[in-house]
């Protein structure tokens, strides 16, 4: 539907503002069916500035028939007779309609336990998070959060009886939450109006429409109503707009939409439970959100057992003048749209050697040589930008450095792969080869995750020697092709997103029956153990299975909605899962968002691998428009990073103004980033001219059986952790025994080792180092030092810099030493451990 | 065999060491070239002589360097003549305290292409070739290692060089080896096809780094796709059958049988097909049967029905004659008629803490059949991904022979002074229950060296307690020793004489035909070292 199409939007200055220069009304259409029936409208007004506001409460509405519907204060329609309604909004001198289709008014909805009931336990909180809906519950009442398993609530409130997480069993006796006899007396109304005692304090009132619904249900008999099935089975929770900017104390509706597993929608406005992060930014009254102070925040909706959330910005004044910078390519458009909004101009333009340094640290992790960075600076093509792009990806570097990203993201390394080198070689070359051909990121995908025999991606498959845990190994998976954290789920249902228990194993029984085929450790074949044939199991009473924690049922490979895997036995269930996997919404956008934060030193959703209702995306239609993009490229990583480092948005300068100062998550200039610890050991290197020497041991010690080809480096080392190297420990090299997070903050070490670390000292004072070679030369202090500045700054110093440093040389008795100090200077400043 | 000499005689005392070696460069020629080659080992400034065991391989020892702190250094002229067998050939160094241990030298056919030597002098050394080479052509190269401890890597690089530095070396291809696998060599071989023609570098370097004077290595480039590369691990026994890759002929029962005494009657062994599962009806097929057959696809299983009429001892045997583990892992199980599983050549056991299940497939299972009734034989790959024309399958069903299996002797080489007494211990495999005494044999002792049977303490291991049903898949293992003597005034020996070592199995009194267990090289050395 057209009015879900994701819009921005801002409220114009009120008051003294001119009028809008148009409105509409959300939803422009809609259908609505069944007894009771109702619509909650939106009125936006669009402004000459692009920003849009709220007009719902100053709107006055016209019917095109008030004997079909009628309206309600506050723009809900509510239906009467079956036909065609037209609404007329009238608000600031402006007029808009919407067209709303009633059906089938005489039909009553049937009762059903999870939305009139379950509806009502999230609308009051008594599901959430902090409440009943913790992993055990409280007070020995326990709801699934949100309402998501409502088979299981009736049970708690029907039945009673206390949660286990272990066990199915139900703890203690059961005391049922409703009175059959006396209505009136059931717990779940006396507890929630605080009639008795209550930790969570009174939820509603004696007599009002919750408490009514509740006691005619138990009145009723406490049915469950009809089982959930496509017509009445909520899919999707979408919330209209997904980013709202206002100003101080200003307010806006959202618009709460329910999409049944049908197709069909709904406004859920009325029942949905809205929630602020950060209430010193906005407050929420039912859905209404109202400004507090500037900043940004998101508004968490739940109903139905599900979550959905938008972004919250609250905006200073109006810019005096707001200058719109050009668009290179659909990035811009959504990064700048949203910096308007928020009133937050974006930087200039990088300088050229800016964007130098920064592309090909980004591109290779290799710095551009003083002669390239001499060219390139006094070039005037106005594409050569592009084309140095282009150059930069068709390099080797490329290739190395793209390699060791993934052999990060993958965890190639011999400890994390079963303790075989000749493993972790395996699938190191599997990785390189992928990426040196630009194979596809889907089919890296099934490649690795169907991966069966004895080939590279394999040898994922066998963590220490061993087959790793189906749940383990499927939370990795999820965490690197779809960017979510399930692991909560292992044990629980999770307690603040729609990842249950079942969900959790339904998935991890896809990675059950992988095992090992093999004896001596060296030899291990990955297959898949068919449940229904022995293969020796019988002998030592074993079996393939795997069962639910909890319920003890036997697992059978269920996708998130609950598809069970047909097929037969024998075939590998994880074919099925990648193929299901890649096609999914997750996968694109998971990768187009991890790809992103290696630009920008952060995810759209950040961290990359946390995708959840509570941890929205900053740009949401800008992660869509990347994923999609990128599907529709066919998952081509060279054509995603083309697009990203050719934006603008990639392109500003770092040099933040005063508007954007405080900016870290909008894109409005560039952030500088950490080099990661091979890509600043390999700068040192390059620098200094002194390549690092990397032994399986500690240097010089009989443990040091095998070393690296001279000029071997950091990025280019196959098994990383076999190499021994203080540096990158200290730097944080992770050991890849779990999925790396490197955080880039400097450390005590680090600084220690400046002082004193022989990457920095010993290169400073290699024979063969560059300096030495212009010391002996006979090259003049300005010429070292322009050298060393296009090699570690990539650009040449300034005047002052120049100055200041030929001053220093020259206060100095010992020239050499004096230049040393300054190469080492250059070296442990920011601005060469940074990208920038 | 051919034994060479020289008299070359040190003339400072060394300590009385026994002669390690432990390379030679280069580690072997073409068929009809004679070369000069460095030995390095230990212990070798007495070298007499090289000993070949082969004909058509002689050295002559030139010179012996000692270097303090580091290994010997034998230089010898070696000699392949053209009717030498091409391959591996084991070398040893003959000195005044004994023989050496073995090691190999290699003979390569004459053919075309490039031959290179090389070693890898140090740590983290690449050496580097230059080839030229044409339009779409396509080149092999293969590199052979000439030390135990050396796993060659081949990478072709270009000096394409890239935006960073003009001089850059670009990789073009990388082999470590065609596939690493236990029991296959890990030489490095590399197939490519170049699309243009240019100049390119060959590297060879240590898989992880490692470098040294024993780091030897022959390069072998070849302007055409040379045989393919086997993929079968070497049989080091003179005798295995728990190995896939056994050729089982049609006289394999005969082979067997005859280690099995004289009462072990052979049999005629037919051949059948299996039917693809669910594509056909099940063909039936009569024991002792080998059945032939190929995985074509992915996913697909092979069945075949048997029927006896009485309980039977029988065993199964499977030979995957081209495509074999990892690539081709053959499972084969065994249905009774209500279609569950009665025995697999999947051995399945517990880890030591009972958490995993093991499995290993073999190529042999000796299993009791109980009742009488139609069996039916299912036989697939382990993985459901694989298949192809070369994933063919042999498996036997027979009745269980008892016999004697692989024999492995502890020593490969004795060296023994006037008075002195050393064990050989000999570990033999009873297959399929065979219960007969096993007499040990050393042949052509030489002169004033007796050898006398010995008893050694039996290896008592307890079942292991998650050890499945280990008995199906491997056999019952016994030691046994001879005690070799040299008398007091036993004549220091200038060669070495080799000792047959035959094991004979003894059933129900009749003694069955000799069986090689191994050719020992032993020594009388002088009676005070040298």
């Amino acid at each position: 539907m057209k009015w879900m199409l994701p819009i921005f939007l801002t409220v114009a200055a009120f008051g003294a503002d001119p009028p809008p220069v148009s409105i509409r009304v959300e939803p422009k259409e809609a259908s609505l069916r069944g007894s009771g029936a109702s619509q909650q409208l939106l009125v936006i007004g669009t402004y000459a500035d692009g920003g849009e506001r709220d007009l719902t409460g100053e709107t006055v509405w016209k019917l095109s028939d008030p004997v079909l519907a009628a309206m309600e204060p506050g723009g809900r329609l509510v239906a009467r007779t079956n036909g065609a309604v037209i609404a007329t909004a009238a608000a600031a001198g402006r007029t808009a309609v919407a067209t709303l289709h009633i059906q089938a008014v005489e039909a009553v909805r049937e009762f059903q336990f999870s939305r009139d009931i379950g509806g009502i336990l999230t609308q009051k909180g008594c599901n959430g998070s902090g409440c009943h809906g913790t992993v055990k519950g409280r007070g020995g009442f326990k709801l699934s959060p949100g309402g998501r398993t409502p088979k299981d609530d009736y049970e708690w409130i029907v039945k009673g009886g206390g949660y286990q997480v272990l066990t199915a069993e139900v703890k203690g006796p059961r005391t049922p939450r409703i009175d059959g006899k006396e209505p009136p007396k059931s717990l779940i109304l006396q507890k929630a109006t605080g009639s008795i005692a209550h930790g969570g304090g009174r939820r509603f009132a004696i007599g009002s429409a919750e408490y009514q619904a509740i006691l005619q249900w138990v009145a009723a008999g406490a049915p469950y109503g009809p089982e959930e099935g496509r017509e009445n089975r909520v899919t999707a929770l979408e919330v209209f707009p997904r980013v709202v900017t206002l100003e101080r104390n200003q307010e806006h509706r959202l618009l709460i939409t329910a999409r049944f597993a049908d197709g069909r929608t709904e406004d859920f406005s009325g029942q949905a439970l809205c929630a602020v992060n950060d209430q010193s930014v906005a407050t929420v009254s039912g859905c209404t959100v109202k400004a507090g102070r500037l900043g940004e925040t998101s508004v968490l909706v739940r109903a139905a057992g599900l979550a959905a959330s938008a972004t919250v910005g609250v905006i200073g004044p109006p810019l005096a003048a707001y200058s719109d910078p050009p668009r290179s390519n659909f990035i811009d458009g959504f990064v700048f749209d949203k910096l308007r909004r928020l009133r937050i101009p974006p930087s200039s333009l990088s300088s050229d050697q800016e964007f130098l340094r920064r592309i090909c640290l980004d591109l290779t992790g290799t710095l551009p040589p003083p002669e390239r960075t001499r060219q390139f600076l006094a070039s005037d093509d106005p594409a050569k930008r592009g084309n140095l792009i282009e150059t930069l990806m068709s390099t080797p570097e490329f290739v190395d450095y793209w390699t060791y990203r993934f052999d990060d993201l993958f965890r190639v390394g011999v400890f994390p792969n079963g303790i075989n080198v000749k493993w972790s070689q395996m699938y190191a070359e599997w990785v390189r080869d992928s990426i040196a051909s630009n194979k596809p990121y889907d089919q890296m995908a099934r490649e690795r995750i169907a991966a069966q025999g004895y080939d590279g991606p394999t040898r994922h498959y066998l963590p220490y020697d061993v087959i790793g845990p189906a749940g383990e190994t499927m939370a990795e998976e999820m965490r690197v092709f779809f960017g979510r954290r399930l692991d909560c789920a292992q044990c629980h249902n999770h307690p603040y997103e729609a990842w249950s228990q079942d969900q959790f194993w339904g998935l991890a029984a896809f990675f059950g029956r992988v095992s090992k085929m093999g004896d001596t450790g060296a030899e291990y074949v990955v297959f898949d153990h068919p449940t229904n044939e022995a293969m020796g199991n019988g002998d030592v009473n074993g079996s393939i299975k795997l069962f639910h924690p909890r319920t003890k049922a036997e697992l059978k490979p269920a996708l998130l909605d609950g598809t069970v895997l047909q097929g037969s036995d024998r075939e590998n269930p994880r074919k099925a899962l990648a193929d299901w996997m890649v096609k999914h919404p997750y996968f694109a956008e998971a990768a187009v968002n991890r790809m992103w934060s290696n630009f920008f030193g952060r995810g759209l959703v950040d961290p990359v691998d946390d995708f959840r209702s509570t941890n929205p995306s900053t740009h949401p239609e800008l992660l869509d428009r990347l994923a999609a993009d990128f599907r529709e490229h066919g998952h081509d990583l060279r054509h995603l990073i083309r697009t990203i480092v050719s934006s603008r948005t990639y392109q500003l300068t770092g040099r933040p103004l005063e508007g954007n100062r405080d900016d870290r998550t909008n894109y409005s200039h560039a952030m500088p980033r950490a080099l990661d610890a091979e890509v600043i050991l390999d700068a040192i290197g390059t620098v200094t001219g002194v390549p690092e020497t990397f032994t399986t041991g500690v240097a010089d010690t009989p443990k040091a059986t095998g070393q690296a080809p001279a000029g071997t480096r950091a990025i280019a080392l196959r098994q990383p952790d076999l190499f021994y190297s203080r540096f990158l420990d200290i730097y944080g090299r992770p050991n890849r025994l779990t999925l790396p997070e490197r955080s880039g903050k400097a450390n005590l070490n680090e600084a220690l080792h400046m002082l004193a670390g022989a990457a920095y000292q010993d290169k400073l004072a290699a024979p063969e180092g560059i300096l030495r070679r212009l010391w002996n030369e006979g090259r003049t202090n300005d010429e070292v030092i322009e050298q060393f500045y296009l090699a570690a700054y990539s650009r040449f110093p300034e005047m002052a810099e120049s100055k200041a440093i030929r001053d220093l040389i020259a206060s100095n008795g010992n020239r050499e030493e004096a230049l040393r100090d300054f190469v080492w200077a250059l070296l442990c400043s920011r601005e060469f451990s940074e990208n920038h | 065999m051919l034994i060479l000499s020289q008299g070359f005689h040190a003339a400072v005392p060394e300590p009385a060491k026994e002669p390690e070696i432990t390379s030679i460069y280069p580690i072997g020629a073409q068929l009809g070239r004679t070369y000069a080659a460095e030995i390095r080992g230990r212990g070798l400034k007495l070298a007499r002589s090289i000993w070949f065991r082969e004909a058509g391989l002689r050295a002559r020892v030139l010179k012996v360097e000692s270097i303090a702190g580091s290994n010997d250094i034998l230089h010898a002229e070696v000699t392949v003549e053209e009717s030498a067998p091409v391959g591996r050939r084991p070398l040893r160094v003959v000195t005044g305290n004994g023989v050496s241990n073995e090691i190999e030298v290699h003979v390569f056919p004459v053919g075309p292409g490039l031959w290179m030597e090389g070693k890898i002098e140090k740590r983290g050394g690449v050496n580097r070739y230059p080839i030229d080479v044409e339009s779409r052509q396509t080149l092999c190269f293969e590199v052979t290692s000439g030390f135990r401890g050396f796993d060659p890597s081949i990478t072709i690089v270009e000096k394409t060089g890239s935006w960073f530095d003009p001089e850059r070396m670009n990789r073009v291809a990388f082999n470590d080896e065609p596939l690493y696998f236990p029991g296959l060599s890990q030489d490095a071989r590399l197939v490519h096809r170049f699309e243009k023609a240019g100049r390119y570098w060959v590297q060879i370097s240590a898989f992880m780094g490692q470098g040294g004077p024993d780091y030897v290595y022959n390069l072998r480039i070849t302007p055409s796709v040379a045989a393919a590369p086997s993929l079968h691990p070497r049989l080091n026994g003179s005798w295995e059958e728990r190995q896939f890759t056994r050729a089982m002929g049609l006289d394999w029962l005969d082979r067997v049988a005859s280690r099995g005494g004289p009462e072990a009657a052979p049999r005629r062994v037919e051949t059948f097909r299996a039917a693809v599962e669910g594509s056909a009806p099940i063909p039936t097929m009569t024991p002792p049967g080998i059945v032939e057959g190929r995985i074509g696809k992915p996913g697909e299983a092979h069945a075949i029905q048997f029927k006896i009429d009485k309980a039977q001892d029988l065993a199964i045997e499977i030979e995957t004659p081209e495509a074999t583990m990892p690539r081709f892992n053959p499972v084969v199980r065994l249905m009774e008629p209500g279609g569950t599983e009665i025995v697999t050549n999947v051995y399945t056991k517990l880890n030591n803490n009972g958490l995993y299940m093991m499995k290993m497939i073999q190529a042999k299972t000796a299993f009791s059949l109980g009742a009488p009734g139609v069996y039916t034989l299912q036989i697939r790959d382990i993985t459901t991904d694989r298949g192809g024309e070369d994933f063919r399958y042999r498996v036997l069903v027979r009745p269980q022979i008892p016999h004697i299996g692989k024999m492995i002797c502890s020593t490969d080489r004795l060296n023994l002074r006037p008075g002195e007494t050393r064990t050989i211990t000999v570990t033999l495999d009873r297959e399929e229950e065979f219960g007969g005494v096993v007499a040990l044999v050393a042949e052509e002792l030489p002169p004033g060296v007796t050898a006398i049977a010995a008893m050694e303490k039996p290896v008592e291991r307890p079942p292991l307690p998650n050890g499945g049903k280990l008995e199906r898949y491997t056999p019952k293992p016994q030691t046994a020793s001879l005690l070799l003597m040299a008398s007091p005034d036993a004549v220091p020996m200038k060669m070495p004489a080799v000792v047959r070592l035959v094991a004979r199995p003894v059933v129900k009194g009749q003694l069955g035909g000799p069986i090689r267990v191994a050719d020992i090289p032993v020594m009388v050395l002088a009676r005070r070292p040298l």
